[in-house]
């Protein structure tokens, strides 16, 4: 057996593998149906991965939002557009293609170096084993960073919701409220004009075309003159 | 007590009673026409609850809940079939009720020790009560009972005024009272996120003015941008110092074991997506179409709340996470901070459309507030606060007189729009002019006060080059604010009018058209709107000739949970 080559590791090298492999798949497939498949895989893999680092909720999340909501949003509007117009996303010029793989790598390259290496070397914050100034530490562990009595995994999370971050979890509450009338109002077919005053809130559907008229009246009263005026 | 469970509702009682007075108007408006089978209800629950509050010894909260169940049912009764009026009634009650709720959380911790304010946490430190959160809460209330009944009458004209208007302007007015008081970076984004979702909707209210729908699609697309770039470098933050709480951010940013290069980037990106925010000048491209699109009480709304709202997540951010980086932020958002006043200025000066040039107005007001962020001291901060207010209460003035010349234009309010209204209505072209000399800070009103205490705390923390750009700032401004001021006193009035007055000589069909145009002409008048424009220029005035009382609450308020 190779040295290293624990089941973690295994379970990492398999699903990072499926995962690479399934997210180079979504940009070459020529029907976009498929591409969008190989992104539920390519989900499906990192979901994978996240239960490898015992985050079973976020895992459970992964699953639920992004391979069954967001994708089936994807499918809805490649259907709506029409699945046969396989034209729509293909790319054609070699040096473009090349020229986003490079700029994706260096992009991908440059944030691991800023953001990933001051944790990874031997020298490094972590590795000094300095204690931490302050209430806070930078590097610690899940483990670590979890108090006593918080239970594991999503235990810890419903925990911390509703304790540490209670007004928080009532504030997406409102937050999705609003966002909830925003859609009705703006998705709203045709306006209800305001069902009150004069009672022609009855007229719903003729209301607002009325409304304009005597509006559509006055603007053109006042043209007339301003051009009268004009021309005298 | 349950130890887990750290909910103090005296924390959040003006935004506990919005958020029952805003789903309560929700459900009036689906009762179609029969208000008091929710109103009923909720009014006795209430005036039940207000007992029990007060017989547990919080006596104010509860006199406020009691009477505030009272006018639930009555409300109706008052106002029968007219719904709308109903809804903003109610939300100009509920506003009131938090405002004196604000005052009461105020009092008590102005009067123990008869200096500063007491900060103090709640929710597990998810929220802070300082002198920061008091303040803003009390500059966005004040704004929103005052733009609720100015846009009364102005919505309803435009046949725009929907039945969940109410309820999104205070829930807006929520989420702006919460992030002035948010201490940790979820809170911080998700207050933001609710009064950004509040405001695009309000901003494209108006669906069958196509600009409307442009600013509401501008407003929308940038807002995201903006939110993308503040959420990533807010997680930066926490990936370089392993918290969300802003004061413990604050205490172990400069630590060696908090890599800079993270730390760096978070603060960059937070820099960027506040700037877009508060409209900081190479970030303040969407403000004149947004301004100019959105209904016209919606954008004085955005103008005076949403701007101290987003200033309060800049001063808490800067004031309390970031003063370790000073070195690093303080010179690039001064260079900003200078950009903005002068771009503001000037860009004003080419423009014609009155909307407009009070966008580039308010532009140019962020450059001012932002030097008292930059000088890191107490008295910036206090006086940050106090200049925020009276830029709302002139800002508010101004946007009101905009509402009445606007009617019938869709709008649309040019510099010609205000020839002779002195002449025609000198009491509203007076408000204006006392607006816009507020605006443009000259003495005897509220905005000398603001403008006053800015520069003169920016002098003294050592920004005098940043004081000298914004004196020549004013200068230009107030070089536009006289310009309208003059069209409005001293041209004549558009010879529209007078033809149409005139030309109805021959009679017939001609004089009622002639009759309509005339009045399309004069200005929208109603009651709400003299009301709140009133209150607005009295503001201006007393807060001019009087400021040592608020003085002295923002200089109490300059504290901050550090």
């Amino acid at each position: 057996m190779i040295e290293g080559l624990t089941g973690e590791v295994l379970a990492f090298i398999v699903f990072a593998g499926i995962a690479l492999g399934a997210a180079v798949a979504v940009i070459t497939m020529r029907n976009l149906v498929h591409g969008a498949l190989m992104l539920v895989i390519h989900l499906l893999a990192v979901a994978g991965l996240y239960l490898t680092l015992e985050s079973q909720f976020l895992a459970v999340v992964q699953v639920l939002v992004y391979a069954g909501a967001i994708v089936v949003l994807f499918l809805f509007v490649i259907m709506l557009l029409g699945v046969d117009r396989d034209d729509l996303l293909i790319m054609n010029d070699r040096r473009r293609v090349a020229g986003i793989v490079a700029a994706g790598l260096l992009v991908a390259g440059a944030m691991t170096a800023a953001f990933v290496g001051p944790y990874t070397s031997e020298a490094s914050v972590c590795g000094s084993g300095v204690a931490a100034v302050g209430s806070q530490q930078p590097c610690i562990g899940l483990e670590a960073a979890k108090g006593p009595d918080d239970g594991a995994g999503v235990a810890f999370l419903g925990r911390r919701l509703f304790t540490r971050y209670t007004l928080v979890f009532e504030l997406s509450a409102v937050l999705l409220t609003v966002a909830t009338i925003g859609a009705v109002i703006l998705a709203r077919r045709r306006d209800l004009v305001a069902e009150d005053e004069d009672g022609d809130g009855d007229s719903g559907r003729d209301a607002g075309g009325d409304a304009l008229a005597p509006v559509v009246a006055a603007d053109a009263a006042t043209d007339a003159a301003t051009h009268a005026d004009g021309e005298a | 007590m349950n130890p887990l469970l750290d909910v103090s509702f005296a924390a959040i009682a003006p935004e506990l009673v919005l958020t029952g007075a805003a789903l309560v108007l929700l459900l009036v408006a689906i009762t179609r026409g029969r208000p008091q089978l929710v109103m009923l209800p909720v009014g006795l629950a209430t005036i039940a609850l207000g007992a029990w509050v007060a017989i547990g010894g919080d006596l104010v909260p509860g006199v406020v809940l009691a009477l505030l169940g009272v006018a639930a049912p009555v409300l109706p009764i008052v106002l029968p079939g007219r719904a709308t009026l109903v809804q903003a009634w109610g939300a100009g009650l509920a506003l009131g009720a938090a405002l004196v709720l604000t005052l009461w959380q105020v009092g008590p911790v102005l009067g123990a020790d008869g200096g500063s304010l007491v900060a103090s946490a709640s929710f597990a430190g998810s929220l802070a009560s300082d002198g920061l959160s008091l303040f803003t809460r009390l500059t966005v209330y004040l704004s929103a009972l005052l733009v609720v009944p100015l846009g009364y009458a102005y919505l309803q004209e435009r046949r725009i005024n929907r039945a969940e208007v109410e309820s999104l302007i205070l829930l807006a007015a929520v989420g702006m009272a919460v992030l002035g008081g948010a201490n940790d970076l979820v809170t911080a984004f998700v207050a933001l996120e609710v009064l950004s979702f509040a405001l695009y909707v309000l901003a494209s209210l108006a669906r069958r003015d196509r600009r409307s729908q442009e600013a509401g699609l501008k407003y929308f697309v940038t807002g995201a941008v903006a939110s993308a770039v503040l959420l990533y470098g807010l997680a930066l933050l926490y990936v370089a110092t392993g918290t969300l709480s802003i004061p413990a951010i604050g205490a172990s940013i400069t630590s060696v074991l908090v890599p800079r290069g993270v730390a760096m980037a978070g603060l960059v990106l937070v820099t960027v997506g506040v700037a877009f925010k508060v409209a900081l000048v190479p970030f303040h491209f969407w403000t004149p179409d947004v301004y100019q699109g959105s209904p016209t009480n919606v954008t004085a709304f955005m103008a005076a709340a949403t701007k101290a709202a987003a200033f309060a997540l800049l001063l808490r951010l800067y004031l309390v996470a970031f003063p370790g980086l000073q070195a690093y932020w303080v010179p690039v958002l001064a260079v900003l901070a200078a950009a903005t006043m002068l771009y503001g200025a000037f860009a004003a000066l080419s423009q014609h459309d009155v909307k407009r040039i009070l966008a580039y107005s308010s532009i140019t007001h962020a450059g001012y507030a932002t030097i008292g962020v930059l000088t890191l001291t107490r008295a910036g901060l206090s006086a940050t606060l106090l200049y925020l207010l009276t830029y709302a209460v002139g800002t508010i003035a101004a946007f009101g007189v905009v509402i009445a010349v606007e009617r019938r234009r869709r709008g649309e309010v040019t510099l010609t729009n205000l020839r002779g209204l002195g002449r025609t209505s000198p009491l509203l072209a007076g408000i204006m002019a006392l607006a816009l000399l507020s605006l443009a800070g000259l003495p005897l009103t509220a905005g000398f006060i603001g403008k006053l205490e800015v520069f003169r705390a920016g002098v003294d923390a050592g920004l005098t080059w940043l004081v000298l750009i914004g004196v020549l700032s004013s200068l230009v401004a107030a070089s536009f604010y006289l310009r309208i001021a003059g069209i409005m006193f001293l041209d004549d009035a558009p010879e529209a009018v007078a033809v149409a007055v005139d030309g109805d000589g021959d009679g017939d069909g001609d004089d009622v058209e002639a009759m309509e145009a005339a009045e399309a002409r004069m200005p929208l008048l109603s009651a709400g709107l003299s009301s709140a424009v009133a209150v607005a220029a009295a503001l201006i005035v007393v807060l001019g000739l009087q400021p040592q009382l608020l003085i002295e609450l923002a200089g109490h308020a300059g504290v901050l949970l550090r």
